[in-house]
Order: structure tokens, then sequence, then C-alpha cells
């Protein structure tokens, strides 16, 4: 949880308070939901587009504290990352290619006597696609993303992959009493990280 | 005051049990060859799959064979460990994780 998080929960928290506050406030009688003359209503306009007219000024508390909910709410809203589009070929392949990404290393130096202490600043500055298929050496391309036009990776030419093996010679699978228990190959991951 | 001691009993009952959630993990790592050459097989799928945990991320083995998977949670019931070449399973066997597990060279 980094500084922006906990500012985001403490709006949040901060709202929930005004608005419980305001409740507990209007119940001990500290404040009244009472209306009073339209000469002194309570106002609240912006840009002619929104306006709020009340003759009960407590009700503030409420709409003050909905308002650091829901800023809090929009502000932790995930930014939606923009996809890299990867349009190329691979010669002379007849088996299934996939193409693992990866980020570069961030390394840190820092630290003495076995202590490490230090930062890193994850930065996604180039990216790495590890071309692969069954059976062939896999190949490694490394592209600097500032570099790309339309956030687009385009295989120049077709890229050749030397095969070191052909096939299995057989399989060997262990039966399980009830298969139908696990999940496919093709269920999305559910726990573990590859490397 | 018996509600907000509840509340409080709730809160805290939740918080102990994410924490106990998060377990000891462990890692496998192997390395696979070709029974054809007794060289490397690159470019095979490995992955876990536990009967009540799911499916692992898949990982790939490299171009020596070598293949890791990490944080895989230890558990007292076993995992199967399969080995694709494309969508075709070609090898499959029991494993047990309480910690890290080096499956050495196997060849299939």
């Amino acid at each position: 949880m980094n500084m922006f998080d906990i500012a985001i929960f403490c709006a949040a928290i901060a709202g929930l308070i005004m608005v419980i506050g305001g409740i507990i406030l209007i119940y001990k009688g500290a404040l009244v939901l009472a209306s009073t003359d339209p000469s002194s209503a309570l106002t609240i306009e912006w840009k002619k587009e929104f306006r709020l007219n009340t003759q009960a000024p407590g009700i503030a508390f409420f709409i003050i504290g909905l308002l650091f909910t829901l800023t809090s709410i929009f502000a932790s809203k995930p930014t939606e990352i923009e996809p890299i589009n990867i349009i190329g070929k691979v010669a002379e392949i007849s088996e299934p290619i996939t193409i693992a990404a990866r980020s570069s290393k961030w390394i840190l130096v820092g630290g003495s006597d076995g202590v490490v202490k230090g930062k890193i600043r994850p930065y996604v500055e180039a990216i790495t696609l590890e071309i692969s298929a069954p059976g062939y050496k896999p190949i490694n391309i490394v592209h600097i993303l500032d570099e790309l036009k339309d956030r687009t990776i385009h295989f120049e030419q077709p890229i050749q992959m030397e095969q070191l093996v052909t096939g299995v010679v057989g399989t060997q699978i262990i039966d399980v009493p009830d298969e139908g228990a696990y999940a496919s190959v093709n269920s999305p991951a559910k726990f573990g990280v590859s490397q | 005051m018996k509600k907000l001691q509840s509340i409080v009993f709730i809160l805290t009952l939740t918080m102990a049990s994410q924490t106990l959630g998060s377990g000891p993990m462990g890692f496998v790592q192997g390395s696979l060859c070709s029974l054809q050459n007794n060289g490397p097989a690159p470019g095979l799928l490995v992955s876990l799959v536990h009967q009540y945990l799911g499916r692992s991320s898949p990982t790939y083995t490299d171009q020596y064979g070598n293949f890791q998977l990490f944080n895989i949670p230890a558990r007292p019931e076993p995992y199967l460990i399969e080995v694709y070449w494309g969508q075709q399973l070609v090898y499959r066997n029991q494993i047990y994780v309480h910690g890290g597990v080096n499956l050495g060279r196997f060849c299939i």
C-alpha cells in the first residue's frame, strides 16, 4: 500500500465518518434537519450545470461526506493498460507457437555485509518476447516500448526457429481416479508464477 | 455495546482468516529432455494441477529444457505435474510440494 492508496483509504474513511457522524448528531439532537426560511436556504451551484437548493443545511454534512467517498472511489479506479499488438510470421513451422512477454530486469545495487536495502523503480522500458514452440529452440526479441509505432511490434522478416526435437517417443501419463475433478489445461491459472 | 463487540469480533476474524490463508509457499523446477536424442526438450508447456486449488500458471521449457514454477502453495494433498506438447498431454506424474521441489532431469 503506497501513499496514494493510503490517501484514498483515508478519504473514504473520512467520508464514512462524516456521514455516520452526521447521523449520530441528528440522533443526539445536536444537528437538526429542519426547514429554514426559503430566503436563507443553502444553495450549491456549479457552472449552471448543477444546482442544489435545500432548506435543511444539515444535509451538507451528508453531501460533503458523500463527495469524499465518491472521490476516493473514482481515484482508486485502476487505469486501463494499453495493449501491445504483435504481428509477424515464423517460417516453416507447423507446431503451435507461444509468445511469452516479459519486462526488463530492475537491478538493485545496494547493501553491504549481507544487508539488502534499497529501492527499485519498476518502469517498463523494454519488452522481451520469447517465441517458443514444442521442440524448437526459443528465440528472444527485445523491443524498446518508446520506439514502437502505434504500440505494435512488427517482425520485419519471417522468424527462423531451429528444431531440436521432432516429437516425444512415448507418453508417460499416470492414471488419476477422478480426472474430471482436475482443471483442464486451458482453464485460467489460480496460483503459481512462471519464470 | 454488544453490537459493537460483534462488529469488532467479525473484523478480527476476517483479518485472522486472511493472515492464515497465506501459508507457506514452495517452488518446482526441473529439466526435460528428449528420448529421441537425449538432448533438451524446449518449448513444452509445464503446469501443475491440484484437485482443490485448480491449475497453476503455465511455464515453457527453455532452450536447455529447464522450467521453474514459483509461489506454489504447500499442501498435504499431491499435485499433478503435466507436460504438454502443444495441446497434447505427454507426461503426468504426482508430486508433493512442501517446500522447494527439484525434479531433476527426466526424459520423455
